[in-house]
């Protein structure tokens, strides 16, 4: 599929719109608690969310990808911007008005061993809510808490045991279970499955899956695992130092990124078959530090393609096709590159047009591998070899 | 409430406790303390104040089983009423410690920033006021005695238990199952109340067990130095500071306070150190 302002399959209207937020940590010095900067974790976030839609938020660790997903749902409160549902910015929202909506916004965490109350019982756990917001008690309030560990794929029987008693793949079940209780549109969904062994990732996905499609779920689905987020989302977000770098549909993204750092990240992927060349980039140096990001181009401290402009001026984001968006200065008419050399030192060479170089058949051969889903596209690369 | 009961974190302690030999000999001798201490008048073989002229600074003998003092007062019966004095004066400042340190510590954690800042340059103020010089300062406005004593000895020591809780606080605010039941639109009393608090239990009833004993060795010493109970009435502080005097003649005097105090205090803490270690959450 392919993004527009309206989705395309249904023609829906986005079920949550986020626009320029922002999430800065003070940072306070001295004898008086003076601010003597911030720590700029999300600097200006905007994407939208369509109705069953599934959203994926990659990055490195710490480029603020849990931060983003915290401050839209307020659990920390962001700095500046706008989180559109239901036509009202809940950001503006005073507590009793966020306490309504939350019931449709919900968040499944990382790690299950900390998410879960250690001293409730499962019933407690998943069925505080419902009681609290009206919607059962007593005995209704345990029919729907069984029906829900039914849903998830667990014995309705567990309703009066502890967190403590259950494997982390349970655990997560009992997460989601807890986050459907409110019948919620939307859901964050923070790592959910990252601190998970890989067979039991593969479950938990599925079950997601499934629930999408049974109840109309739209999510945000955080995480640093490239295959993981190909396999369930529909457009992908890439997160570099607080900003989104790069942001198209899943296919587009895995066949033709274009971002500097998406070619680099895409490459990082490991490969299940030994015998294909596997050219990984290595980005030099770290991440910058959040606290005074570089100007210009935050990414322009790594790019291997970096030109003049880059170290100057901030790339706005620019759409090159529809629903494909990238924040680099290489595709912006305004500031393209005299110098055409540049295209061939990306990580995946471009001619000079910008256009994607022929691709070789290697493609054509991995098609019939018999290696599941994970398999990404081959992401030729003529870089840094390892 | 059907759900969510710490039913099965006690039931655990419990069963844990009962297997560490040394919590339950320090659990027994505080059960017993504590009998000895509210059945003084029904144990005691005479009353608090019977002077046996006939038996003076006597030792121990079948008719005063610990001996008597300078004025014929049974020792065995003095040392019973005193438990009273020193455990009441325990159990009433430790509760008032940590109702106050509680509500302050958690309250000052939850809501953090500035006034948490406050708060806290507030408790480390009455932290390092010396004790001696506030205890002294209270016993002259309220005047010396029982009352004097809990008071003075419950507001040094709510600032423990608010520290302690405070920082519990800070640290469950941050959990991940706190923000689930923020983002599942639980008002703040709620979370604090049921989500968090629950959790400072364990750390409040373990700083507790190791506050009782610190104030028993506090109203004794006072009483020792005079700035707490006077003669007439009896505690442990008060027998020791009698029979200090003639200790070196008469070294019962001194023996069966000295043994009650040391007793009770090494039990308690064999308590909290059971109880810390069979407290702790997988």
């Amino acid at each position: 599929m392919s993004a527009t302002t309206n989705d395309p399959t249904t023609g829906a209207e986005p079920l949550i719109q986020v626009k320029g937020l922002k999430k800065h940590f003070p940072i306070f010095k001295g004898l008086l608690n003076r601010q003597v900067g911030a720590v700029k974790a999300v600097d200006g976030l905007s994407f939208d969310v369509y109705p069953n839609e599934t959203v994926g938020l990659v990055g490195e660790s710490g480029c603020g990808k849990t931060t983003a997903g915290r401050s839209l749902l307020r659990l920390i409160e962001p700095s500046a911007g706008e989180v559109i549902y239901g036509g009202d910015d809940i950001l503006k929202y005073g507590s009793e008005d966020m306490r309504k909506v939350r019931r449709n916004l919900q968040i499944i965490f990382q790690d299950p061993y900390s998410s879960l109350n250690p001293r409730m019982t499962i019933e407690g756990i998943i069925g505080e809510a419902i009681e609290f917001h009206g919607i059962a008690k007593g005995t209704a309030r345990r029919e729907m808490v069984e029906a829900l560990l039914v849903r998830v794929g667990l014995q309705p029987s567990y309703i009066t045991r502890y967190p403590h008693e259950f494997s982390g793949g349970q655990r997560q079940r009992i997460g989601i279970a807890r986050a459907l209780a409110l019948s919620p549109q939307f859901i964050v969904c923070d790592e959910a499955v990252s601190a998970l062994d890989v067979s039991v990732q593969a479950q938990v996905i599925n079950l997601l899956q499934e629930l999408q499609d049974e109840y109309n779920l739209s999510y945000l689905f955080i995480a640093h695992d490239l295959s993981v987020v190909r396999h369930i989302a529909d457009r992908i977000a890439v997160m570099y130092l607080g900003q989104i770098v790069e942001m198209t549909t899943s296919d587009a993204l895995f066949k033709d990124a274009l971002h500097p750092y998406t070619q680099a990240l895409l490459s990082a992927i490991p490969r299940p078959n030994p015998r294909r060349h596997a050219k990984r980039v290595i980005l030099k140096g770290d991440v910058p530090s959040p606290i005074n990001p570089p100007t210009g181009c935050r990414f322009h401290t790594r790019c291997p393609a970096c030109y003049s402009p880059c170290s100057k001026v901030e790339p706005k984001a620019v759409e090159i096709e529809a629903g494909h968006v990238v924040r680099c200065h290489l595709y912006d008419p305004e500031h393209a590159p005299k110098d055409p050399t540049v295209w061939s030192k990306l990580p995946v060479p471009r001619d000079a047009s910008g256009d994607a170089m022929a691709k070789p058949p290697e493609e054509a051969v991995a098609a019939p591998a018999p290696v599941p889903d994970v398999e990404p596209e081959s992401t030729k690369s003529s870089g840094e070899e390892e | 409430m059907s759900d969510g009961n710490a039913r099965s974190f006690w039931a655990r302690t419990w069963s844990r406790l009962k297997k560490d030999r040394r919590a339950v000999i320090g659990a027994a001798v505080v059960g017993t303390v504590s009998l000895c201490a509210l059945l003084a008048p029904a144990l005691s073989p005479y009353s608090e104040g019977f002077q046996d002229a006939a038996a003076l600074l006597q030792g121990p003998s079948w008719t005063h089983l610990l001996g008597t003092d300078q004025l014929g007062r049974d020792l065995l019966s003095r040392t019973l009423y005193g438990a009273r004095v020193s455990m009441a004066v325990a159990l009433v400042t430790s509760a008032i410690a940590v109702l106050l340190g509680t509500a302050l510590g958690a309250f000052s954690g939850w809501v953090g920033g500035r006034v948490d800042n406050l708060l806290m340059r507030g408790v480390d103020v009455v932290y390092s006021f010396p004790d001696l010089l506030l205890i002294i300062l209270i016993s002259v406005v309220v005047g010396q005695g029982p009352l004097g004593i809990i008071l003075s000895l419950s507001l040094v020591s709510w600032v423990t238990v608010a520290r302690v809780v405070r920082g519990e606080v800070l640290s469950i605010k941050r959990r991940p199952f706190v923000e689930a039941a923020r983002a599942l639109g639980f008002p703040p009393t709620r979370v604090l109340l049921r989500h968090v608090l629950p959790h400072t239990v364990a750390p409040i009833v373990v700083t507790l067990t190791f506050r009782i004993p610190s104030v028993i060795l506090a109203e004794s010493t006072l009483s020792f130095i005079g700035l707490g109970l006077q003669p007439p009435a009896s505690s442990w502080g008060v027998l020791a500071s009698s029979g200090w005097s003639a200790m070196a003649f008469h070294p019962h005097l001194i023996l069966s306070p000295a043994v009650a105090i040391f007793m009770t205090i090494l039990a308690f803490n064999l308590l909290g150190d059971g109880l810390r270690d069979a407290m702790e959450v997988q």
